[in-house]
């Protein structure tokens, strides 16, 4: 395991939006993209710099710690990791209904208000066994709840109302 | 794509930057900023791209054409990007959702195209994406019509129609009900006529007047008690075999449906989905036929009858009565919901739990030799505590509301001897007064007024369930296949096997060809080998050939006749597949091979078996031919399930044979049994084979390397050697492979 010393590289963005690091070595890599190993159970530590290419990307290191990036860089992987992992988390739930054998849900998450439909909760919905509950939508957008026991007691009863 | 719906001031103000071009693309995307949900426009003029945050007039980016060294449309999770590179670095332009990739990549091909000069074509500018026409919302990808704008009502006209065959039992079943209502009804009434008539003692002598009306007024209940047993039960029977006839209707009418569609309609559905179509929804809507629609009719029934006789009885303790009646909806409304939502809680616990032990019992070899046996005790015994937990909570609440429903219930009860026992000292032929017997009837006639309140509470629930469940029905039973014959198709009873293809070109999704142009001729008899990579395409041809799918553009040819104009039947007849996952169904052995030609005798079974050298060993095996292969032919090692397959091509004895080889390996004897069967099988039949073994390879008239969908070099095993080309590099690397196998094997 290649680990990158945060204090060794650079994350820089061009004003375009392309995001660049710099080695130790000081060659500068360009562009790279930034992926977590552990979107759902750690998303802040080991992040995966890769360089993408034609077929298949190639790691160049791994950053253990998000944290440990100085305030500028960080925020520039980090919105290069939400743009790379679009799973948004569900934070507040406002109504879900059932109709004609769709639910339908209209919640707060991370990235803004939404709301999508669910048909065939079975298929489409799924639980571990830390009570993480991920929902794909009819237009096969996910979204996930990272604990669903821990919502307030009505949001719960509406969730549950729903599992498979 | 989203032309009409640019909002004015990004379409001005692009027009602005750029006063000579005009707009010929624009779409919108539903991530903005940083990777939140919002809106960007992408604009494509003439000759720049532009990409406006809503609601601005200033671009993020304005791109020329001529300085874009590439664009793509890239997918990375749950979310992709339009990717530009240019002299300044490669960057994002515009993020969106999956649900708009799609669109996307039809947009960056279109880009594409205008950049290099050409025009755009339809599917540019189309979106598959499907949306309702009326409400605007998404259709779910495995649904035809928008399950919101259904006219719902015709659904369940649609599940009568399959009932029609049955109409006169059904008026037979109102029938029955009504006389069974009318039974049920006379028993109160007879109480009254006790109390009222025949247990009146005269007030001076102190006799019974009416004692000889005993034995009648006894008898006449004990008719009416019969009669509604009698006709209840026959009433149930009816019903239900009306039921049940009418969903195997329905079931049979999916199902053969199914069968007949293209393989298309499977590409784009979970397996689970359809068969919980098959079984799931129809066991729906056979709940909906034989139990509620018949308990629903007979519920009704008596609520009519029995309203109108309580409100005949006394109109003025019916309004007392139906106060507590009213109490109790509303609390059931209220409570419903909570229930619901915690049996639903507990069966889903319940689910876990068991999917749990299935988890572990299967892998318990794993658990042993890691010594977690600990880990999975307390795996199970954290879920298993959660069950009980969520069970615990479920009786508590119900040992509060059901008590607490049933007395609300007989509140009505208490009611009717406060009110009706006021009505009863005016005297029963003051005006409003009752009887004694009155009351007693009246109680009578309330206790049966209940049941079909509870009932028809959750008459709502059950036929939406029922109603949804008919419309994923319909929805398959309504779809039409995209693959038919011509109604002029052309009868082809038998054919020499020389096959072209004309240029042809297909993807499964339309804007990512799989195969890309390709042309090919095979004479009759030839055996032509395809290599490749994986993915290359080799899998798709010969779907494409057996026209599981039709060609995007181009021809495939069978005898000089569009495989397109010849009926499907007859096609199909003269082609044998051996496919790489031999599939067996569960059945014999017997069953399996003849599964090719279902009136094949045995000696003509045992002649391909012989053929397929696949005889010795059924031979061998104690139950012979009648042994049983197990679910997909479990039971059989990996080299006798591919005889079987072959047995079951030379059975067919097709004209043209189409070769998935196995790339599993199997030991050297079993691999030699094969090799000499598949010669047998290939000789004098035009063979097209997915080649992976060099002796295959080195038995085909003639090697077609494939990459990417297009043919990059032909000719025999030893001329490829020879040109150190694409192949001659894959069948190294494949021997270095081999060597390593061999080494570790």
């Amino acid at each position: 395991m290649n680990l990158l010393h945060p204090d060794n590289v650079t994350f820089s963005r061009s004003p375009e939006g392309e995001l660049r690091l710099a080695l130790p070595d000081g060659t500068e890599v360009a562009p790279v993209v930034c992926r977590r190993l552990f979107p759902l159970t750690d998303p802040d530590h080991y992040i995966s710099v890769q360089k993408p290419g034609d077929r298949e990307q190639s790691e160049i290191g791994i950053i253990r710690a998000l944290k440990d990036l100085p305030g500028e860089q960080r925020r520039i992987v980090i919105d290069d990791l939400q743009h790379q992992h679009f799973l948004p988390e569900i934070v507040a739930i406002e109504d879900i209904r059932t109709l004609h054998g769709m639910d339908e849900w209209r919640v707060e998450t991370d990235r803004g208000p939404v709301s999508f439909f669910v048909s065939g909760r079975k298929e489409h919905m799924a639980v571990t066994a830390s009570n993480m509950l991920l929902v794909t939508d009819i237009e096969t957008c996910r979204y996930r709840i990272s604990d669903y026991t821990t919502l307030p007691p009505r949001e719960r009863l509406l969730v549950e109302r729903v599992l498979p | 794509m989203e032309k009409a719906t640019l909002p004015g001031a990004i379409r001005d103000a692009a027009l602005e930057l750029h006063p000579a071009e005009s707009i010929v693309l624009a779409i919108s995307s539903d991530i903005a900023g940083p990777a939140e949900y919002g809106t960007e426009w992408l604009v494509v003029t003439d000759a720049h791209v532009l990409v406006f945050p809503q609601a601005a007039t200033e671009p993020r980016h304005d791109l020329a054409f001529a300085d874009i060294e590439s664009i793509k449309a890239e997918g990375s999770v749950g979310a992709g990007a339009v990717l530009v590179t240019t002299a300044a670095g490669s960057y994002r332009l515009i993020a969106y959702t999956d649900a708009r990739s799609d669109d996307f990549h039809k947009t960056v091909d279109g880009i594409r195209a205008l950049k290099e000069g050409e025009g755009l074509e339809a599917h540019h500018t189309t979106s598959d994406r499907k949306r309702c026409e009326q409400c605007g919302r998404a259709i779910p990808e495995d649904m035809r019509a928008c399950p919101y704008c259904l006219k719902h009502h015709k659904a369940l006209l649609r599940i009568f129609s399959f009932s029609r065959p049955y109409t006169w039992q059904i008026l037979g079943i109102f029938v029955i009900s009504s006389l069974s209502t009318v039974a049920a009804l006379l028993v109160p009434y007879m109480s009254k006529l006790f109390i009222d008539f025949v247990f009146r003692a005269d007030s001076t002598t102190g006799g019974f007047p009416y004692a000889d009306w005993h034995l009648w007024c006894v008898g006449a209940i004990f008719v009416a008690y019969a009669l509604q047993s009698f006709f209840a039960g026959w009433q149930e029977r009816l019903s239900g075999v009306i039921g049940f006839k009418t969903v195997y209707d329905v079931r049979s009418a999916i199902y053969a449906r199914l069968q007949e569609l293209s393989l298309t309609f499977f590409d784009k559905r979970h397996t689970g989905s359809i068969m919980a179509r098959v079984n799931q929804d129809t066991a729906e809507l056979q709940r909906l036929l034989v139990d509620f629609i018949p308990i629903s009719l007979e519920s009704l029934l008596s609520l009519i009858g029995v309203g109108i006789l309580l409100f005949i009885v006394s109109w003025r303790l019916t309004l007392f009565v139906i106060l507590p009646i009213v109490g109790t909806i509303a609390f059931l409304r209220l409570i419903i919901p909570i229930i619901r939502a915690m049996f639903h809680r507990y069966f889903h616990r319940r689910s876990r739990l068991s999917a749990l032990v299935n988890d572990s019992l299967s892998g318990i070899r794993v658990v042993k030799a890691f010594g977690q046996e600990n880990l999975e005790v307390n795996k199970f015994r954290r879920t298993s505590e959660v069950y009980r937990d969520s069970g615990i909570d479920l009786v508590k609440r119900w040992s509060i509301y059901h008590p607490f429903m049933h007395f609300l219930i007989m509140l009505g009860a208490v009611l009717v001897w406060l009110v009706g026992g006021r009505l009863v000292f005016r005297g029963a032929d003051a005006p409003g007064g009752m009887s004694i017997g009155d009351v007693v009837a009246y109680s009578g006639y309330l206790m049966m007024f209940y049941r079909p309140v509870f009932m028809l509470t959750r008459m709502s629930q059950m036929i939406t369930n029922a109603l949804a469940a008919a419309e994923r029905v319909f929805d398959i039973i309504d779809t039409t296949p995209d693959i038919q014959d011509d109604p002029d198709a052309i009868e082809m009873p038998s054919i020499d096997g020389h096959i072209v293809l004309d240029n042809i070109t297909f993807g499964y999704n339309k804007h990512q060809p799989v195969v890309k142009g390709l042309s090919l001729d095979i004479a009759a008899n030839e055996m032509v080998g395809l290599v490749g990579k994986s993915g290359a395409g080799k899998s798709t041809l010969i779907n494409l050939i057996s026209r599981l799918y039709d060609v995007d553009k181009g021809a495939i040819r069978v005898d000089d006749i569009d495989v397109c104009r010849i009926r499907q039947n007859d096609l199909r007849q003269h082609i044998g597949v051996v496919l790489q996952e031999t599939f067996l169904f569960s059945g014999t052995i017997m069953e399996n091979i003849s599964y090719a030609k279902p009136d094949a005798t045995k000696e003509e079974v045992i002649a391909a078996a012989a053929a397929a050298h696949a005889h010795e060993f059924i031979s061998r095996k104690p139950d012979g031919y009648d042994t049983l292969v197990g679910e997909r032919g479990s039971h059989l090692s990996g080299g006798e399930k591919q005889r079987i397959a072959i047995a079951r091509a030379i059975l067919r004895d097709p004209r043209i044979l189409i070769l998935d080889e196995a790339t599993s390996s199997v030991d050297v004897q079993t691999e030699e049994k094969i090799q000499q069967a598949l010669a047998t099988l290939t000789k004098g039949r035009t063979t097209i084979a997915i080649a992976h073994r060099l002796a295959t390879l080195r038995n085909c008239n003639r090697l077609v390397v494939i990459d990417e969908g297009e043919i990059i070099e032909t000719g025999t095993h030893a001329e490829l050697m020879q040109t150190e080309g694409h192949f001659s590099k894959l069948v190294q690397s494949q021997e270095a492979l081999s060597a390593i196998v061999a080494v570790e094997g």
